[in-house]
């Protein structure tokens, strides 16, 4: 049952804005949205021939290798959502898709993610070739979806993987068992919480503290991410994320995040945070606080990759 | 034309499922859940609604079949429609499917009193919500 206006367009999440999906800022946090298109994500590998019993027959999957990610409106307690996905193109082994979450309701589009995946071996973590059933059932399916949105780049520097000076810790934890899926991989509902977690962080150290802002009556937003991926992160690994601002502008912050694996030092992925904030009565965007503006361009992480 | 509408998709977690390798029972209400916030909503009773009208359902009666077992990674999808009405109640009818394979995994009846949110207690249904109940209603017999 299905309202899709193209063939090669496949279902995905439908439900509920849950009440406890809800943060501070009375909008659904962006881990919730994180979650539903995990959902569209499995559907889509479906339609591709991994079903479910597949998978788990032969532990092996597509996995994310970048992610970018954008919230167009902000959804709250008890909307509908549904959403769809489509494969733009399959390029070698990587394939490229999209999923998009709307608002039923609005029928507005609220959350959108362009992929790159590949075929992993979900136990190791090895990145393996696109099987030859999957690079046909995509074939079927790939098309450029030009009626469909596709963000422009991102309109500022890109946090690369690697420890640059100024970055702080913004959050130290475990992986837990109830954070990962059926192969021990941390799935990324929690991943995406971890670096929203961090936000606050970076925020304090700018000088814009949680009272501040409840003082002036702003709330925060993350409107635009860009995330790569480049181990799978397992069960009970240490996980510490490092972050800081990368840049400003008249009416954005943007933040730069690497999560690392403690136990090896390496850098499992990272990320790019464009935000904003806003006026929590109006829910409109408002020139970027002054605090930011304070801080010495040579402590921006842009200025170390310029 | 009326029928079931699509209420809820989505998938297993491997942290919703219990000891015995399976889907809690909890989750399956969970959906419910989600279906009953898309029915409602197409029935009118959309959150602006709530929040101005306070208005809502509260559950009050609920049969449910457990046909096949979910195991985590599964891929599923309810449908729901309304199956009875009377002045203060809607009775839903919500059907969970693999969408994998397509089997019937679990299905539940349940009836909802309308209620005032502020009074607490159910109240006869409103005005803007019946016209709206004929697209969403199906007959009993085809719901079994």
């Amino acid at each position: 049952m299905s309202d899709l206006l193209s063939p090669k367009l496949i279902p995905g999440f439908r439900g509920a804005v849950e009440t406890w999906e809800c943060d501070q800022m009375l909008h659904m946090n962006v881990q919730f949205y994180m979650s539903k298109a995990s959902a569209s994500f499995a559907h889509l590998q479906n339609a591709l021939g991994l079903t479910p019993a597949r998978i788990r027959k032969e532990k092996k999957a597509l996995a994310f290798q970048s992610l970018r990610i954008q919230y167009k409106s902000e959804m709250r307690m008890g909307e509908s959502m549904h959403g769809f996905s489509g494969i733009r193109s399959v390029s070698g082994d990587i394939v490229t898709g999209f999923i998009h979450l709307f608002d039923s309701r609005k029928n507005v589009l609220s959350g959108v993610y362009e992929f790159t995946a590949r075929y992993t071996d979900l136990l190791s973590g090895e990145k393996l070739s696109l099987p030859a059933h999957v690079r046909d059932r995509a074939a079927a399916f790939v098309d450029e979806h030009s009626d469909q949105y596709l963000p422009a780049p991102m309109k500022c520097m890109i946090m690369p993987a690697t420890h640059l000076d100024h970055m702080f810790e913004t959050s130290r934890s475990a992986v837990d068992v109830w954070e990962c899926d059926a192969y021990s991989n941390m799935e990324m509902q929690p991943i995406v919480g971890r670096f929203s977690d961090a936000a606050g962080h970076v925020m304090g150290r700018v000088g814009m503290t949680r009272e501040m802002q409840k003082e002036r009556n702003l709330g925060s937003a993350a409107l635009d991410y860009y995330t790569e991926f480049h181990s799978p992160v397992k069960v009970a690994t240490s996980l510490i994320l490092k972050s800081a601002l990368l840049d400003r502008k008249p009416k954005n912050f943007i933040f730069g995040h690497i999560m690392i694996n403690a136990d090896t030092n390496k850098i499992v992925s990272n990320t790019t945070v464009l935000g904003c904030y806003f006026d929590m009565t109006a829910r409109k965007s408002v020139p970027l606080p002054l605090e930011y503006m304070s801080i010495p361009e040579e402590q921006l992480l842009r200025f170390q990759l310029a | 034309m009326p029928g079931y509408l699509e209420s809820y998709r989505g998938c297993v977690l491997a942290r919703e499922c219990d000891i015995m390798g399976h889907m809690n029972i909890q989750f399956y209400t969970a959906c419910i859940g989600h279906a009953t916030t898309t029915i409602a909503g197409a029935a009118g009773l959309t959150p602006d609604v709530i929040q101005t009208h306070k208005r809502g359902f509260a559950a009050v009666e609920q049969t449910s079949k457990y046909y096949a077992e979910l195991l985590a990674d599964d891929i599923i999808h309810m449908e729901s429609a309304i199956v009875a009405s009377s002045t203060k109640t809607l009775t839903f009818h919500h059907r969970l499917f693999n969408s994998a394979s397509g089997v019937l995994s679990f299905e539940a009846t349940m009836t909802s009193a309308y209620m005032d949110l502020e009074k607490r207690k159910a109240i006869p249904l409103d005005h803007f919500i019946l016209p709206n109940l004929k697209n969403l209603q199906v007959d009993p017999e085809t719901a079994q």
